[in-house]
C-alpha cells in the first residue's frame, strides 16, 4: 500500500508537470519554470510565519503570489532597465530564493520547513502524513488529496482553455485578432505553474519539480508533432519514468524523486537517439 | 572593527572575494553572449561530479572535489550543445533539461553516499546553499589558485574571446579557432563555478555570475571597462555579504552575498537615474 501511495502521488505530479511543461516548452519559457519553482519559496515562508501551519490556504496563496510576482518582476526588470531577459531571470529568482533561505535560517525555530525538505522533498514520507478526519476516518495521505485536486484543476484549465492556450502559444498576433486575451492567458499559465509548484513541493522538493516539468514534455516533443499527442505522450513518459524510477530507487535504496528524474533523463536520451535515427539524412550540411 | 581582526573571518573573506573575482569576470563574458543562465545550468551540473569525486577519492579535499565539479560542469555544457545541435529542442529547454537531470542525478548520488554511511561525509549537503564559514586556509589557497588560472587564461585570450563574442564570423576570418575559444569559455565558467559552489551553493551560484555583470552593463558598453566594474561590484558585494552572514549566527553565506549583490544592482540603477536626471537638467 505504501508503494502504491508513493507511485500514485508521483504519477499525478508527473502528469500535471507534463501538461503544464508542454505549454511552457512550446512557449520557450522553460527557464521561466526554473525561476518560478525557486521563487515560490519566500512567499511560502512568509505565509507560514503568519499562519504557523503547513498546507493552509494562506500558504498556498502566499506561494502563488510570490511565483506570479517573480514573473512580473522579471518582465519589469527586462523592460525597464538595460538587462537582457536571461539575466533578468537569473537576477530575480536567485534574490527571491535567497530571501526565502534567509527567512528559514532566521526563524529556524518557528518554521517547520527545513532546507532538506525544500531540496529533496519527502516522497518516501508521503504515506506517513495521513489525513484523519474529525470523526477519526482515515482518508489516506494528505499529498494524494492535494495533487489529485491539482490534477482536476490542471485538466479543467487546459481542457477549457485549449483553444486560447494553443493559439496564443503559436501565434500571439493571430490569437489577439481572434479576441483571445493573450496577456491574461499568459498570467493564468504562470498562476498554474506556481500552483503546481506549491502543490508538488512537499512531495518532490522545489528544485526537482523542474525535472517533472521539462523532462517528460521534452521527451515527447522529440517524437510527435501535434499538441494533443505531445501532451498525451508526455503524460505517458512521465508515468513510465515514475514506475521505473521507483523501482530503481527501491533497488539501490536511494532518493525516489532523484531516481525518477535520473531515469527520465535516460528515457530522454533514448528518445533523442530515436529522433536521430528517424530523421532523414541532411542534404544541406550547414557548418 | 573586531570582525576584521578575527583570523577565521579573514580566511572566509579572502575565500569569498577570490570566488567573486573569478565569477564576476567570467560572468561578463556570459552576459554579453546573452547566455547568463548557462552559469545556472553548470552550477547544478557540478553536483554529480562533486559527489562522484567524493565517492571515488573518499576525500573532502576541495581541490579534488573542484576537479570533479569542473569536469561535470563541462559535461553539462557539452550536453546542452549536443541537444541543441542534434534535436529540435531550443537552447533554453536544453539548459532546463540538463540542469534538472544533473541535479536529480546529484541527489541520487548524495542519497547513496548518505545511506552508505561513509566516513567524513559531513558537510556535503552544504554544497546546495553554500557554507563559507567551513572554509579552511587550504581551501582558500586552492580557490585563489584556480581564480588566478581563470584570470590568466582570460587575460591571455581576451582579444580572441572578445572578437568571438561580438562577431563569430569575423573571428573566424581573423584566424581564431572557434571550437577552441568555445571550449575555453566553457572551461572558464566551469572553473569559476566549481570554486564557488562551497561559497554560494549550487542553487545561487548563477547570481554571482549575473549580478555583477548586469550592474556593470548599466554603466558601460565596452567589454574591458565592464569587466573592471563587475570586478569591483563583485568584490564589494562579496565583502558586504560575508560581513552580514558572519554577523548573525547559523546563516548560510550564499544567500547574503546574493542579496548584497542585488542591492548593489538596485543602487546602481538608482544612482544612474539620478545622475541622468542631473545631466539633463544641466543641459537645460
Amino acid at each position: 500500500m505504501i508503494a502504491i501511495y508513493i507511485i500514485a502521488v508521483a504519477s499525478l505530479v508527473a502528469i500535471n508537470g507534463a501538461i503544464l511543461g508542454s505549454f511552457m516548452m512550446l512557449r520557450r519559457m522553460s527557464m521561466m519554470c526554473d525561476a518560478i519553482v525557486h521563487a515560490v519559496l519566500p512567499g511560502l515562508v512568509i505565509a507560514y510565519l503568519f499562519t504557523a501551519s503547513r498546507g493552509s490556504f494562506t500558504m498556498v496563496m502566499g506561494a502563488i503570489a510570490s511565483g506570479v510576482l517573480a514573473t512580473l518582476l522579471i518582465e519589469w526588470v527586462h523592460a525597464k532597465f538595460r538587462v537582457s531577459a536571461d539575466a533578468a531571470i537569473g537576477l530575480t529568482f536567485t534574490t527571491l530564493f535567497s530571501l526565502g533561505i534567509i527567512l528559514i535560517a532566521k526563524f529556524a525555530g518557528r518554521v517547520d520547513l527545513d532546507q532538506d525538505c525544500v531540496l529533496f522533498g519527502e516522497l518516501a514520507y508521503v504515506p506517513l502524513d495521513l489525513w484523519i478526519t474529525a470523526s477519526g476516518m482515515n482518508m489516506g495521505p494528505r499529498s494524494l488529496w492535494s495533487v489529485s485536486a491539482l490534477t482536476v484543476t490542471v485538466v479543467t484549465f487546459v481542457g477549457m482553455g485549449s483553444r486560447q492556450l494553443v493559439s496564443s502559444t503559436f501565434d500571439p498576433d493571430f490569437a489577439r485578432h481572434q479576441g483571445v486575451l493573450v496577456r491574461l492567458w499568459h498570467y493564468l499559465l504562470m498562476f498554474m505553474v506556481s500552483l503546481f509548484t506549491i502543490a508538488s513541493f512537499h512531495a518532490v522538493g522545489a528544485v526537482m519539480v523542474m525535472g517533472f516539468f521539462i523532462l517528460p514534455s521534452a521527451t515527447a516533443y522529440l517524437l510527435v508533432r501535434s499538441v494533443r499527442a505531445l501532451i498525451l505522450l508526455a503524460c505517458l513518459v512521465g508515468v513510465l519514468s515514475v514506475l521505473l524510477g521507483f523501482l530503481f530507487a527501491q533497488f539501490n535504496n536511494v532518493s525516489i524523486a532523484g531516481s525518477i528524474i535520473f531515469v527520465n533523463g535516460i528515457v530522454f536520451a533514448l528518445a533523442a537517439w530515436v529522433y536521430q535515427a528517424r530523421r532523414p539524412a541532411r542534404i544541406f550540411e550547414n557548418t | 572593527m573586531t570582525l576584521f581582526s578575527d583570523p577565521v573571518f579573514l580566511v572566509v573573506l579572502i575565500g569569498v572575494v577570490m570566488v567573486t573575482v573569478a565569477s564576476s569576470a567570467v560572468g561578463c563574458l556570459l552576459y554579453v553572449q546573452r547566455n547568463a543562465l548557462l552559469g545556472e545550468t553548470m552550477a547544478h551540473g557540478c553536483l554529480p561530479g562533486i559527489y562522484a569525486a567524493f565517492l571515488l577519492g573518499g576525500t573532502r579535499n576541495l581541490g579534488w572535489l573542484a576537479l570533479g565539479a569542473t569536469l561535470s560542469g563541462l559535461v553539462s555544457s557539452l550536453l546542452v550543445d549536443a541537444i541543441v545541435a542534434r534535436t529540435r529542442i531550443h537552447h533554453d529547454a536544453a539548459m532546463a533539461i540538463v540542469l534538472s537531470w544533473m541535479f536529480g542525478t546529484g541527489v541520487v548520488l548524495l542519497s547513496f553516499i548518505q545511506q552508505a554511511n561513509l566516513s567524513n561525509q559531513n558537510g556535503l549537503e552544504d554544497l546546495f546553499f553554500g557554507n563559507a564559514a567551513a572554509m579552511s586556509w587550504n581551501d582558500v589557497m586552492i580557490i585563489t589558485g584556480v581564480s588566478a588560472v581563470v584570470g590568466v587564461l582570460m587575460g591571455i585570450n581576451f582579444r580572441r574571446i572578445k572578437i568571438y563574442l561580438f562577431d563569430a564570423e569575423y573571428a573566424r576570418m581573423q584566424g581564431v579557432k572557434i571550437t577552441w575559444v568555445r571550449a575555453l569559455l566553457s572551461s572558464l565558467v566551469a572553473m569559476s563555478v566549481a570554486i564557488g559552489i562551497q561559497t554560494a551553493g549550487a542553487i545561487l551560484m548563477a547570481s554571482l555570475l549575473v549580478a555583477p555583470a548586469a550592474t556593470a552593463r548599466q554603466w558601460t558598453s565596452r567589454l574591458l571597462p565592464m569587466v573592471c566594474v563587475a570586478l569591483a561590484v563583485g568584490v564589494l558585494g562579496g565583502t558586504i555579504g560575508t560581513v552580514l552572514s558572519c554577523a548573525s549566527p547559523n546563516m548560510p553565506t550564499g544567500p547574503w552575498v546574493v542579496i548584497s549583490m542585488t542591492l548593489l544592482f538596485a543602487l546602481s540603477i538608482a544612482a544612474q537615474r539620478v545622475s541622468g536626471r542631473l545631466k539633463s537638467s544641466q543641459k537645460r
